[in-house]
C-alpha cells in the first residue's frame, strides 16, 4: 500500500479507530457492574472512557498536524525529558497533595480535572529523547559517553523512579522500548550486554526486596497454588477467556466482569474481549496490532530523516511491548505487570500519550519520501 | 522475535480458548449461577367439612417474605393437627405423618450470580416449579371438637385433675369426629407448652382401663354361650385369689346377675365370669376387641398398650385383668372397642384422614372405611348395650344420662400408676367412661379419661358428666345425629 505524501495513513488511522471501537464495545459491558457499585451510574465509567477516546483523537489530529521536527528544531527535546521526571518525580513526594494513591502504589497525579499516570508520559519522553539520539547517527550512539551512556543515564534515573512509586511493569516496559531502539539504531553489542550484565541483576536484586513483586513472581511460577488468594485474578481471567471459546457470549455478555475478575475494564480488558468475542476476538484485536506493528514498521521505512525513522520505530515499540506485556500477563505467560492494553484498556495517560504516538506516526508517514529504506528489522 | 512472541500468544490463546474451554466454561458457570431453592406452598389440614385446620399463605417474595402456616383456629385439635418446625418439617400429628404429603415437591431456579453474591436473571436462568403439597381431609368435625374441649377444660377445672383426653367417635365407620387433651398448646408457639401437653395422649399415653374393660369378660362368656343376661354369678366381699391377694367389693352383693355385674360394676362376680371363660377365652376376646395391638390409626407414636398373653400370666392375672388391672390401653382403643359394641359387633379400625387432595384438587387417595374383625355377634352387641344402657340408668354412670336420649356406657376408676416409683399411688386415680348414644343404634361413642383429679374422682362422678356434656354439645352441634356420618364421605 503506497501512500501518497502528506496524505499520512490511512490504514493505520483505520485499524487503530477499530482497536478503540472493540476498547470502548468491551469497556462499556466490562465497567457497567463496577461504575454501579463505585458511582451509582452504569454508565458513568464508560462515558468518562469515551471522553479519554475523544480527546486522545483530537490530541493525535493536532500531533498529526504538527511537523514532528519542530521538537528537533525547538530544542524541546530538554523540556519533555526534564518535565517527564519531575513529574515522575512529585509522585515520590510524600503526601504530596496532587498524588493519587491505588492498591498501593502512587503512581498517579490529580491535575486539574484529570488524574495522569506520569509514568506513559516519560515512555513516550523516553522514545522522544533515544530517538532524537539515535537521530544523530550511529556515530552518536557508538559512542558510550556522548550516547549509549547518556541513554542509559536517561533510562536509569526513569527505572529508579518508577522502581520507587512501584511501578515494575513500566520499568520492564522502559527497557524493552530502549534496547529495541538503540539496537535497531546500531549500538555496540558490547554495550548492551555490558549494561545488560550490570543493570538486569541491580534491577532483581530491588524487586526481590518488594513483597508485591515476589508474590507476583510465585504466583506466576505455581498460578493453581492459591486460586482464591494471588492466583484469583490469573484464574479469573483465564476463566473469562475459556469461557469464551472460540466464538464468544457475545457483545455485552461478560459474565466475568460482575466482579469476579478484578481490573476487568483496564489491565484485564483483553480477557473480557476473549470472554464476549472469543478466539475470534482475541486472535483478532492480535492481527489489528499487527496491523499497526507492520504500519509502524513501514512509515519508519519511508521516514525522509533519522529522527523520524527512529522515532516512529519507538512509538511502534511504545505499543508492540506493551500490547505484547498485557497479553502475556493476561494469558498468564507473564506476571502481573500493571499495564494496561493500548487503545483497549479503560485509563486516560495511556490512551493519550498511545493516541498522541499514533499522531506523531501520522505525522511522520505524511512527511515522508514515499519511498522505503532499508531498515534492519 | 516480533513473530516468535506474537506466536506464543496465539498459542496460548488458542490452548486457553479452545483447548481448555470445555472446563474453563464449567468453572465459569459453577461461579456464576446459583441454584435457589423454590418452595412448595404446603397443603391445608381441613376438617370433614373443608373448614380449614391449618394452612399456609404464600409468601410474598419480593418483600422476602417467607410463606407462615397459620392454625386458623387456634389451640383446636393441636394435638392432632401438630405443627410444623421454623425449618418447615412438620412435628407431631398429621404435620408429622403427612409431612411429605403436605410439604409436596420444592422446585429449584437456577440464576445469575456475581462475585458479591447479587441474583439476578440471566438468559440462562431456568426454573423447575414447585408441586405444591396436597390437602388431606380429616375425619375431625370442627364445631365438635370445639365442644369437646370446652368441656374437658370445663372438666379439668372443676375436678382439679392434671389432664384430662376424650375422644369421640361414630362407632359406623371408625370416624375420630373428635379427639383432644387438655390442656393443649398453641401450635403457632409451641415451645410455649410442655411436651405433654403437645403429644396427642389419646394414642400415645396408656392407663389400666378398670372397669371399663369389665365388658371384655361379659362379652366372652355371653358370645360362648356360658351365660346369658340373666344368668346368676355369686359375688362375695372378699374373693381369695392365687397367692393370698384378696378381691374386694364394696359391700356383699350376693347373687347378681350379669346384667347387674355391669351396672353395680362388681368385681368378684367379673372375676367369676372370667373364671367360666378361662384365660385363652378371656385373652382372645380382649386381644379381638383390639386391645394390646396398635389401632393402625396413621400417626406416629402410638402405643399398643400391654395386653399379656396367659402364658405371662399370674395365678391372679385371670381375675384381675377382668376387672380392668394388669392390662393398659389408650383413650382410642378403649373407644374403638366399645365402638365394636355400637357396631353390632364389628370392630372398625379407626379412621382421622378421609381423603387427600392434590394442589388443584383432585383426590388422589380416599381412604374407605375399614371394618378389621367381628369381635362378637350382633345379638350379643344389643345385649350388651342394653346392659350398658342399665348402667347409665341406675348403676354406676347415671351422671350421664341425657333427658330424651338413651345413653349405653360404662365408668372405670383406675389406681393411678406412678411411672417414676413404678407403683401405684393409693391416693391417686384415673377417673374413665365410655359410653355410645343412642343406645339403640349409636352414632356417636365416646371416651373420657380424667388423669389425677382431686380426691377419690370415680369415673361415674368425674368422667361421665363430661361425656355427657360433650354428647350433648354433640348432638346440639349436629342436631339430626345421623349426618355425622356423612354418607357422601363413605
Amino acid at each position: 500500500m503506497n501512500t501518497r505524501e502528506g496524505r499520512g495513513d490511512r490504514i493505520l488511522l483505520l485499524t487503530v479507530l477499530v482497536l478503540l471501537g472493540l476498547g470502548s464495545a468491551t469497556v462499556f459491558s466490562s465497567s457497567t457492574s463496577v461504575s454501579t457499585e463505585f458511582y451509582g451510574s452504569s454508565t458513568h465509567m464508560f462515558v468518562n472512557h469515551l471522553s479519554k477516546v475523544l480527546f486522545g483523537l483530537i490530541l493525535l489530529l493536532v500531533c498529526s498536524r504538527i511537523d514532528y521536527k519542530l521538537v528537533l528544531r525547538r530544542k524541546l527535546v530538554p523540556p519533555i525529558v526534564c518535565g517527564a521526571m519531575v513529574l515522575l518525580a512529585l509522585t515520590l513526594v510524600p503526601d504530596f497533595p496532587w498524588a493519587v494513591t491505588v492498591k498501593g502504589a502512587t503512581r498517579w497525579l490529580r491535575v486539574g480535572f484529570m488524574v495522569i499516570q506520569p509514568a506513559e508520559i516519560a515512555k513516550l519522553a523516553l522514545v522522544i529523547y533515544v530517538a532524537s539520539i539515535l537521530a544523530q547517527g550511529e556515530g552518536r550512539i557508538r559512542d558510550y559517553k556522548r550516547g549509549f551512556g547518556r541513554v542509559l543515564t536517561v533510562l536509569g534515573i526513569f527505572a529508579v523512579f518508577l522502581m520507587l512509586q512501584p511501578n515494575f511493569g513500566n520499568v520492564l516496559s522502559l527497557t524493552l522500548i530502549t534496547v529495541i531502539m538503540v539496537f535497531l539504531g546500531g549500538a555496540r553489542l558490547a554495550h548492551l550486554a555490558g549494561s545488560g550484565m550490570g543493570v538486569v541483576p541491580a534491577i532483581g536484586l530491588v524487586a526481590v526486596q518488594k513483597p508485591h513483586v515476589m508474590a507476583r513472581l510465585n504466583t506466576y511460577l505455581d498460578p493453581g497454588a492459591d486460586p482464591h488468594g494471588a492466583g484469583f485474578q490469573l484464574h479469573q481471567s483465564l476463566v473469562a477467556l475459556g469461557s469464551g471459546g472460540f466464538f464468544g457470549l457475545g457483545p455485552g455478555s461478560s459474565r466475568q466482569s460482575e466482579f469476579f475478575l478484578p481490573d476487568c475494564h483496564t489491565d484485564f480488558v483483553f480477557a473480557v474481549l476473549g470472554e464476549e468475542f472469543g478466539l475470534l476476538g482475541t486472535l483478532g484485536v492480535m492481527v489489528l496490532f499487527g496491523v499497526v506493528l507492520w504500519r509502524g514498521i513501514v512509515i519508519s521505512r519511508r521516514a525522509k530523516d533519522l529522527f523520524g525513522r527512529y522515532l516512529a520505530i519507538g512509538i511502534t515499540a511504545m505499543i508492540g511491548v506493551v500490547a505484547f506485556l498485557n497479553m502475556a500477563v493476561v494469558l498468564g505467560l507473564a506476571p502481573t505487570t500493571g499495564l494496561p492494553l493500548p487503545f483497549l484498556s479503560y485509563g486516560g495517560s495511556a490512551m493519550l500519550v498511545n493516541l498522541g504516538g499514533i499522531g506523531i506516526l501520522l505525522s511522520i508517514a505524511s512527511r515522508s519520501s514515499g519511498k522505503q529504506r532499508r531498515v534492519v528489522v | 522475535m516480533a513473530m516468535a512472541m506474537a506466536s506464543l500468544v496465539a498459542a496460548r490463546l488458542v490452548q486457553v480458548q479452545v483447548v481448555q474451554a470445555g472446563t474453563l466454561r464449567e468453572e465459569a458457570v459453577n461461579q456464576q449461577q446459583r441454584t435457589l431453592p423454590l418452595p412448595a406452598l404446603r397443603g391445608a389440614i381441613l376438617d370433614r367439612q373443608d373448614r380449614p385446620l391449618a394452612m399456609t399463605v404464600p409468601g410474598d417474595r419480593r418483600a422476602k417474605e417467607a410463606a407462615r402456616r397459620i392454625y386458623p383456629r387456634k389451640r383446636l385439635a393441636s394435638q392432632v393437627i401438630g405443627f410444623v418446625s421454623p425449618d418447615g418439617i412438620g412435628q407431631g400429628g398429621t404435620e408429622r405423618a403427612l409431612d411429605a404429603v403436605l410439604h409436596g415437591r420444592d422446585g429449584t431456579r437456577h440464576v445469575g450470580a456475581n462475585a458479591k453474591g447479587y441474583l439476578a436473571t440471566t438468559p440462562d436462568s431456568h426454573t423447575r416449579p414447585p408441586e405444591d403439597g396436597s390437602n388431606v381431609v380429616l375425619s375431625l368435625d370442627a364445631t365438635t371438637q370445639s365442644v369437646l374441649e370446652r368441656e374437658l377444660q370445663r372438666c379439668v377445672e372443676t375436678s382439679g385433675a392434671r389432664a384430662a383426653t376424650a375422644v369421640l367417635m361414630d362407632p359406623r365407620t371408625g370416624d375420630i369426629v373428635a379427639m383432644s387433651t387438655y390442656p393443649s398448646y398453641d401450635p403457632m408457639d409451641p415451645t410455649a407448652s410442655p411436651m405433654e401437653a403437645r403429644r396427642l395422649r389419646a394414642i400415645t399415653d396408656v392407663n389400666e382401663p378398670g372397669s371399663t374393660f369389665k365388658v371384655v369378660a361379659v362379652a366372652a362368656c355371653l358370645e360362648e354361650g356360658l351365660v346369658d343376661s340373666e344368668t346368676l354369678v355369686e359375688s362375695c366381699e372378699e374373693l381369695e385369689l392365687a397367692g393370698g391377694h384378696v378381691l374386694h367389693d364394696d359391700e356383699d352383693f350376693g347373687w347378681v346377675t350379669v346384667e347387674e355385674t355391669l351396672t353395680l360394676s362388681v368385681n368378684t362376680a367379673t372375676a367369676q365370669l372370667a373364671r367360666k371363660a378361662g384365660p385363652s377365652v378371656l385373652f382372645d376376646y380382649a386381644r379381638a376387641f383390639g386391645f394390646g395391638c396398635v389401632t393402625g390409626i396413621e400417626l406416629a407414636g402410638e402405643a399398643s398398650g400391654i395386653l399379656r398373653r396367659p402364658a405371662h400370666w399370674s395365678g391372679r392375672s385371670l381375675e384381675t385383668i377382668a376387672i380392668g388391672q394388669e392390662v393398659s390401653v389408650t383413650p382410642l382403643q378403649l373407644a374403638s372397642a366399645y365402638a365394636a359394641i355400637a357396631n353390632d359387633g364389628v370392630l372398625m379400625r379407626p379412621r382421622l384422614i378421609v381423603e387427600i387432595r392434590d394442589a388443584r384438587g383432585r383426590v388422589t387417595r380416599s381412604v374407605r372405611p375399614h371394618a378389621v374383625r367381628r369381635v362378637v355377634s350382633r345379638e350379643t352387641a344389643r345385649s350388651l348395650r342394653h346392659m350398658l344402657t342399665r348402667v347409665v340408668e341406675e348403676g354406676t354412670g347415671t351422671e350421664a344420662q341425657i333427658p330424651g336420649i338413651s345413653v349405653a356406657g360404662k365408668t372405670g376408676t383406675a389406681q393411678w400408676f406412678d411411672q417414676k416409683r413404678h407403683r401405684y399411688d393409693p391416693n391417686r386415680h384415673v377417673a374413665t367412661f365410655a359410653g355410645m348414644v343412642p343406645a339403640e343404634e349409636p352414632v356417636l361413642v365416646g371416651v373420657v379419661v380424667v388423669d389425677r383429679p382431686d380426691g377419690i374422682g370415680y369415673g361415674g362422678q368425674v368422667a361421665a358428666p363430661c361425656f355427657r356434656r360433650i354428647v350433648e354439645g354433640a348432638l346440639l352441634a349436629n342436631p339430626e345425629p345421623t349426618i355425622l356420618a356423612l354418607n357422601t364421605l363413605n
